[in-house]
């Protein structure tokens, strides 16, 4: 197969959506919480934060030539400030929080730049609450693996060894909650679609089956009532374990990737996409038992369209298991099966790799907490059968002081072939480290 | 013959008499250690309803330090709510953290059953996240102090023989010293524990743990003893690991009881967001 680089500015398109200046919603946010910090500031509010050093060099060397990145290279030579200045009034019924991150990357461009993390306000009561802002959700039980999280990653940041809180993305949304003893309820409504941050082509290699195309344009679902996301989330404790219903409509956060090998540019969109699910997580077998599942129905005209991803069934069985004390391993197995395949393989360009019917992924997490758990060592295994590919990310964590700690880490990618989900990445294997001041 | 028979019934008598004498001698001998191990293991329970179930539901402000041998410090500070649903037996924890930093605002939970493994749930706030973990080793660190959960939350009673083996003055209080040895070996780090249990609160005073070689490897101290609307509380302690010089230091600045602590408190949409009332 010819060599297929990336050569496409996916990362101007995951800064979209997270400056302060592009959303008017989260404008409207962020004033209205200074609005309200400002004259109880000195009574009520709080300030804390953090300031960090993140480093990551590439230690893959592709002998490659022309405009791609070769070598072995930095990743990233990141210095990062967040403030979190956050209040709550007397009462508890009022509370407003930002995370705002001003930060100066020499591996990349060296400009400083500034980004709002989360800056929300919530309102509650004793039944029902509100949160109000960008803010971080999370839902679903999947380990690395994602079923019912519908909501942004960041994969660059994953990839290339950012604390693991930077692989969620805020949302421009609001949500509500509804609680009573028979089942409770999450309903989250994002009028602003924001895409997952893909990797990055300034510093990473990866998959693009059309390298030749350097005409490209990116087209975001336009902020109109009926673009409007929602997600709803049911739950309740059944037989002692922790079970939830959940709902998706909106879009593929990965955009739509073309198949037809003549074309001279390339419109990426992102496609419609509903989502039903359902996840279960509780004790059993002297450990923790994770069952999750669901049914991504893609807007694809019964799999017909081959620049549209197919619906798809995903599941997952995950256990965790103190092996002993401060000692934990957890394991999971994680499929990914194609709907209407026959479809998928009548229209697809006979150049274009083909995927499986059923992607399996398996998974092994061990960490182990020493010296009054100061230091951790954790181990992160993926192995897919079917891509035939692996990822393997072992980490040391020093917690130096209670203020101070430090980490030292490598993500090695592996695989037959690169155009599967982690084999295309094999040329990006990184060593990093981190050091953090929280305040 | 009549003289005969009634000779025969009088000799009769006698032999009953002496077998009465006998069995309720016998009798007499084997009560004090019946009804001693009778009386170890209900001290040892006593001492848990005065040590971990006081009153109907309890909020407590907790400071943590973790002192290593050259002095070095670390802090956990948290607030800790508890409520009892059976006594002596089923509760639910809950925990926020003020600091370390890189736990702040962190949410645990504990639901602790009688006779099962626990439930234990953990909030991360950065990823706004809440995930079960396994808590079928109750013998990890709790936080990485010197206590492990079996030391915050209680061992079940029924685990360990229990027998007394002496009584003594510890400072100003009389105590009943108790061996506790557990049934199954693999089920506990200790091979017998010696707890002082104070006569008067049933509160322990004292324990001290003793490894497989019969090596004393930590000791639980209480430091300070008050009255708190009523119960005897252990409002300073300390336990330290006597092979490498560790030890933490627990003080409680601010204890309550029975304040109607609700059963939603102990709930995810809680653990994501603690009422303030709760936590302050």
């Amino acid at each position: 197969m010819k060599k297929m680089i990336k050569n496409q500015r996916c990362g101007e398109m995951g800064k979209r959506g997270k400056r302060f200046s592009d959303s008017p919603f989260l404008r409207f946010s962020v004033s209205a919480i200074i609005y309200c910090l400002l004259p109880t500031v000195s009574h009520a509010a709080d300030l804390h934060g953090f300031l960090q050093g993140n480093y990551s060099f590439r230690t893959s060397d592709t002998h490659c030539s022309g405009s791609t990145p070769c070598d072995k290279y930095w990743l990233l030579i990141e210095e990062r400030v967040q403030i979190s200045p956050s209040y709550e009034d007397p009462s508890g019924f009022f509370a407003a929080k930002a995370k705002l991150d001003f930060f100066h990357d020499a591996a990349v461009d060296g400009d400083f730049d500034m980004k709002v993390r989360e800056a929300y306000f919530t309102l509650q009561g004793s039944s029902a609450d509100a949160k109000v802002g960008r803010q971080i959700m999370t839902w679903g039980l999947g380990d690395l693996v994602f079923i019912n999280d519908v909501f942004p990653k960041d994969w660059t940041a994953f990839l290339i060894g950012r604390p693991l809180e930077y692989l969620k993305l805020g949302i421009d949304g609001a949500k509500f909650g509804a609680y009573s003893n028979i089942i409770n309820g999450e309903l989250v409504i994002i009028p602003t679609f924001e895409p997952d941050n893909m990797p990055d082509s300034k510093r990473l290699l990866y998959f693009d089956p059309l390298p030749q195309v350097t005409n490209r344009a990116m087209h975001e679902p336009a902020e109109k009532p009926s673009n409007t996301e929602i997600a709803l989330r049911l739950y309740r404790p059944v037989y002692d374990f922790d079970t939830s219903v959940y709902f998706y409509k909106g879009f593929w956060r990965m955009p739509s990737s073309p198949k037809d090998s003549t074309l001279t540019k390339v419109n990426h969109f992102y496609p419609r996409l509903k989502v039903y699910g359902a996840s279960t997580q509780g004790s059993a077998f002297g450990g923790v038992l994770s069952l999750e599942a669901g049914y991504y129905d893609s807007h694809d005209s019964e799999g017909s369209d081959p620049e549209i991803e197919n619906s798809q069934i995903r599941y997952l069985v995950a256990f965790q298991k103190a092996v002993t004390g401060d000692f934990t391993a957890s394991a999971q197995y994680y499929v990914e099966k194609l709907v209407d395949y026959g479809e998928y393989v009548k229209t697809l360009d006979a150049s274009f790799p083909r995927k499986d019917e059923t992607r399996e992924l398996y998974s092994i997490r061990l960490t182990h907490l020493l010296y009054h758990q100061t230091l951790k060592l954790s181990l992160f295994t993926f192995y897919s059968p079917t891509d035939k590919d692996y990822f393997v990310n072992p980490e040391i964590k020093y917690n130096i002081t209670d203020n101070l700690w430090t980490n030292i880490g490598v993500n090695l990618f592996g695989g037959e072939q690169n155009s599967t989900f982690l084999g295309q990445f094999r040329n990006n294997d990184n060593v990093y480290c981190n050091m953090r001041y929280e305040f | 013959m009549n003289k005969v028979r009634s000779q025969e019934s009088g000799v009769k008598k006698w032999m009953m008499g002496i077998l009465v004498v006998l069995l309720l001698l016998t009798a007499y001998c084997l009560l004090p250690t019946v009804s001693h191990a009778a009386d170890a293991s209900g001290i040892m329970k006593k001492s848990q309803l005065a040590f971990l179930y006081p009153g109907k539901d309890m909020k407590i402000r907790v400071y943590m330090k973790l002192i290593s041998q050259d002095g070095k410090e670390r802090v956990r500070e948290m607030t800790m709510l508890r409520k009892n649903y059976q006594e002596g037996g089923d509760q639910k924890y809950f925990i926020y953290f003020y600091q370390p930093a890189d736990v702040r605002d962190m949410t645990f939970m504990v639901y602790k059953y009688a006779a099962k493994d626990d439930d234990r749930w953990i909030f991360m706030p950065a990823l706004n996240m809440v995930r079960r973990i396994a808590a079928n080793d109750k013998r990890s660190s709790f936080v990485g102090s010197d206590f492990t959960y079996e030391d915050v939350s209680g061992r079940d009673i029924e685990d360990d023989n229990h027998s007394i083996a002496k009584e003594e003055k510890v400072g100003e209080r009389d105590a009943y010293v108790i061996k506790s040895a557990p049934k199954d070996e693999k089920g506990a780090d200790f091979s017998y524990k010696l707890s002082w249990i104070d006569k008067g609160s049933f509160l322990p005073i004292k324990e001290e743990y003793y490894d497989k070689r019969g090596e004393l490897y930590k000791t639980f101290t209480s430091d300070e003893i008050k009255d708190m609307q009523g119960f005897p509380v252990i409002t300073k302690r300390t336990m330290k690991d006597a092979k490498t010089g560790h030890r933490t230091e627990v003080a409680y600045q601010k204890t309550e009881f029975n304040i109607g602590l609700t059963d939603d408190v102990f709930t995810e949409r809680y653990l994501k967001k603690p009422l303030k009332k709760w936590i302050e």
